[in-house]
């Protein structure tokens, strides 16, 4: 059971870095949409328009 | 070229385009017979309906962006021309609202119209993105926006509004001021701290779980103090953090000396989590769990709320968007009268303007040259525009139909019609008659009630049982605590919001929806709400040689580039373009026009002026069943050709919504501004008794009030500036889609559709809710009612407490989300 005196500071520090990053996502702007970017994956917009 | 098979559409979407043969394949709206309008879309043709869809899909494929056809499940929206000038946007006075960022980059907010699901914001972003000098460019769905950057050496606003309206979609510029920022950034906090709530509960809730089964059996006593000590460390950013509202809340409610729900929530966490941590210090049980659980649960509920109402509020952002205000002022300089374009703002009285025909009056003002109709219907709801010549009053909100118009200004600012009957709204507002709330009388005696309780419990097990008094508060707290009771009629109000703004209706007060229940008279508006507030041609009388469809393209090519709501209705009797081109057009305001088609002089309008250049008038017919109209006439070389009746005609939905509403027992009526054989005929047709004409804004309002006097509840369903005051006043304001902005921002419920059948959907669903929330109450009471007394006797274990809460809370919240499906009529 010892191995709890390591685990447990690892969670600690795990959470932490989980909550800084929950953090950042929202401050950033990642959860401002939930519905477009899922769909603009699919899209190729890299064609170049047609040349006339 | 784009690739064929990326063109495969969606199967359900294909199949609903496809299953009308003659559907057009941009927007999806039925083919006008006899058009063979096409477009190269992925390298085959495919069918147009109009000139606008063919313009949109054939810019969608040249640049490349083939693949929204592929992607979307939605329609296209179908193009409408401009209705502002968009180079009035490139003018300097407008830029204050694109700030200059720190890179010499301008930021722009935009909303956007017409947009529906994921395909067109992807197109509206690509293509924006294309215009040259745009570095940057982000497209909300959820909220119809976009965000973007340009660099203003190398791109103009203009272009990247004419880009965006190319599409069909409409775009407008919006002032993203403090309201917006405050939005955003309340919608952010909250999320930060459910997440914070979130994630340090899962891990108080993991060690909680060793701490169940006793640890100290299991010869692990000596890490319980470290998992005890753990606990706290991962509860304190909830109680210091995540639960900050909840104290925040309580304090505001003792402050103004009433109980909410927040005062037994904050006892609860303080006093949980106050004994954990002395029991940590001292040895004893811990209740970190239920602090954590309770905490984020709350959270949980409330955030959903807050999303809901937030995006109901934010469709009507366009609210604000920005019209460019400008006027030609007449400058008398010693070389003689020229024309200046000034700021609205920088106008004085007894400044002489030049109105031009199709703009909107920014000021009142007195004629001084020219002669127009003007169309007053935002103002007065008289649906037909009026005769304004040199010495006549002009309104401002009116519009100049006409001809240009020469005024001198008689007020500006604060003094001007519109601004009188805004302060009438704001006093109207103060009047309004507030509705005791169900959850709102439950709460406050629970919450007293319940904390009696606690205390007395306390009393009696520290007097006369010697059992530690800390447990069995903090239990009686915690499975009493309101949660399921909270969340009884917010989840419930929630679920509702959300299925109606499916169904195309926002609902910007949450408490509107438990007023609707109490509703017992319903007033309407006439013009635009009852009736589609525009006019149609409805009948088409033949005198001579020529037969229908040619007169009617005739009278089209004639109106063709005039403003008269009449000359929209015989451009649209021609679906929209008129196959003749007339030269030489005059206009008489108030009266009709001349001009050449096809080399024969024709007249258009009113029977007096006819008369004067044509012989043998047939007396005027009587009017078919359709109720009064209003009347034109064509004649050519001296002889009437045809007559031409016009009407606004009733919603193709409202019979239906009115025979739904007075099943529902609710006593309808009709305020309205216009004539009262109009009015009448509307209420007549639609069966309603009970119809007033002629009234101005302020009479309907003291109608309104006449009727609160006697004890009715009423809902004002309306669309003007005529209205404005009587929505403010009334118990529930109903906005229709095309309603005045300024009937929109005072309204609780909005109508998002062009149709008046949600105001029946809103009324049915908002008595399902009633019915849900009283359910989810007796259950809410009903558990507390087993489960305090045990509590009280001391065998309810904290966590078991935690548990039965959480428990009851879901059962709750299931119950709500009943409302959701929507029983469609």
């Amino acid at each position: 059971m010892e191995i709890i005196w390591l685990l447990i500071p690892l969670s600690i520090v795990l959470v932490g870095v989980i909550a800084w990053a929950f953090l950042w996502a929202v401050n950033s702007g990642q959860f401002d949409d939930l519905d477009a970017p899922g769909t603009a994956i699919l899209m190729d917009d890299d064609k170049p328009p047609e040349q006339r | 070229m784009a690739h064929a098979d990326a063109l495969a559409m969606r199967p359900a979407l294909e199949t609903a385009i496809a299953g009308r043969a003659t559907a057009c394949f941009h927007c999806g709206e039925e083919i006008p017979r006899g058009s063979a309008r096409t477009a190269i879309v992925g390298g085959a043709p495919r069918p147009m309906c109009c000139a606008g869809c063919q313009a949109a899909a054939e810019t969608i494929d040249r640049n490349g962006l083939g693949a929204f056809y592929a992607q979307r499940d939605t329609p296209g929206a179908r193009p409408a021309g401009a209705d502002v000038d968009l180079d009035a946007y490139d003018d300097p006075a407008l830029e204050a609202a694109c700030p200059l960022g720190a890179d010499g980059m301008r930021e722009a907010h935009l909303v956007l119209e017409g947009m529906r699901c994921a395909a067109c914001a992807w197109l509206v972003e690509a293509s924006v993105k294309r215009v040259p000098g745009v570095v940057d460019a982000s497209v909300n769905l959820a909220n119809r926006q976009a965000r973007l950057r340009f660099d203003p050496a190398r791109a103009r606003l203009s272009e990247i509004l004419e880009a965006v309206w190319a599409l069909g979609y409409r775009a407008y510029p919006f002032d993203a001021g403090r309201r917006q920022a405050g939005l955003l950034r309340e919608r952010k906090d909250a999320l930060r701290r459910l997440g914070v709530a979130g994630l340090f509960g899962m891990q108080v809730m993991m060690v909680a779980t060793a701490l169940y089964f006793d640890p100290s059996a299991s010869g692990a006593g000596r890490y319980l103090d470290l998992l005890n000590w753990l606990n706290l460390a991962m509860t304190l950013p909830i109680v210091a953090y995540a639960a900050v509202p909840f104290y925040a809340g309580a304090w505001r409610g003792l402050r103004q000396g009433h109980l909410g729900m927040d005062v037994p929530v904050t006892l609860g966490i303080v006093l949980a989590f106050a004994g954990s941590a002395w029991h940590t210090l001292r040895g004893g049980d811990t209740y970190f769990d239920s602090v954590a659980m309770f905490v984020t649960l709350l959270l949980a509920a409330r955030y959903l709320e807050l999303v809901m109402q937030q995006r109901a509020s934010s469709l009507l952002d366009h609210a604000t968007r920005i019209l460019p205000a400008f006027v030609e002022r007449i400058a008398g300089g010693g070389d003689g009268p020229r024309l200046q374009r000034v700021a609205v703002r920088d106008v004085r009285v007894g400044d002489r303007l030049l109105v031009k025909a199709g703009s909107t009056l920014p000021v009142d003002g007195i004629v001084r040259a020219g002669e127009s109709t003007v169309d007053e219907s935002v103002l007065t709801g008289e649906s037909v525009p009026v005769l304004r010549r040199a010495g006549d009053p002009v309104l401002s909100g009116s519009v100049n139909v006409e001809s240009p118009l020469e005024i001198e200004v008689t007020a500006t600012g604060s003094g001007v019609f519109m601004a009188r009957i805004a302060d009438l709204v704001a006093r109207a507002a103060g009047g309004k008659p507030a509705l005791a709330r169900l959850a709102g009388r439950v709460a406050g005696w629970f919450v007293a009630g319940v904390l009696g309780v606690a205390v007395l419990a306390a009393a009696w097990h520290g007097l006369w049982t010697g059992q530690h008094w800390l447990p069995i508060v903090i239990a009686v707290l915690v499975v009493s605590c309101p949660c399921a009771l909270a969340l009884a009629t917010p989840a419930a109000l929630t679920a509702a919001s959300g299925a109606l703004l499916e169904r195309g209706i926002a609902v910007l007060r949450t408490g509107a929806l438990e007023d609707l229940v109490a509703v017992t008279h319903l007033v309407f508006d006439k013009t635009g709400t009852l009736t589609v507030g525009r006019l149609r041609l409805q009948q088409v009388l033949v005198h001579d040689r020529l037969d229908e469809a040619a007169c009617r393209e005739i009278a089209a090519a004639l109106e063709a580039g005039s403003e008269h709501p009449l000359a929209a209705a015989f451009v649209e009797a021609c679906d929209g373009t008129p196959r003749l081109v007339a030269s030489e057009v005059t206009n008489t305001p108030g009266a009709g026009l001349e001009g050449v088609v096809d080399g024969t002089r024709y007249a258009l309008g009113s029977r007096a002026f006819i008369a004067s250049r044509a012989a043998g008038l047939p007396p005027r017919a009587p009017d078919d069943a359709g109720g009064p109209s209003q009347e034109a006439l064509l004649a050519a070389d001296g002889r009437v050709l045809a007559e031409f009746r016009l009407r606004d005609s009733i919603r193709p939905d409202a019979a239906a919504t009115v025979a739904a509403l007075r099943d529902a027992g609710i006593r309808l009526a009709i305020f309205s501004g216009d004539r009262q054989a109009v009015a009448a005929h509307i209420g007549g047709q639609l069966g309603i008794d009970d119809v007033r004409a002629d009234m101005t804004p302020a009479e309907k309002l003291a109608a309104l009030e006449n009727l609160q006097r006697e004890g009715a509840v009423v809902a004002v369903v309306g669309d003007g500036v005529n209205d404005a005051p009587m929505l403010a006043r009334a118990s529930i304001a109903i906005a229709v889609a095309n309603a005045a902005e300024h009937a929109k921002l005072s309204a609780d419920l909005v109508l998002l559709r062009d149709e008046i059948a949600g105001v029946a959907v809103a009324c049915d669903l908002a008595r399902r809710t009633r019915r849900v929330m009283r359910q989810n109450l007796w259950w809410a009471l009903g558990y507390n009612a087993i489960a305090l007394p045990l509590a009280i006797a001391g065998h309810v274990a904290p966590w078991l407490a935690a548990f039965c809460m959480s428990a009851s809370s879901l059962v709750v919240t299931v119950n709500a989300a009943r409302l959701r499906r929507i029983r469609h009529p």
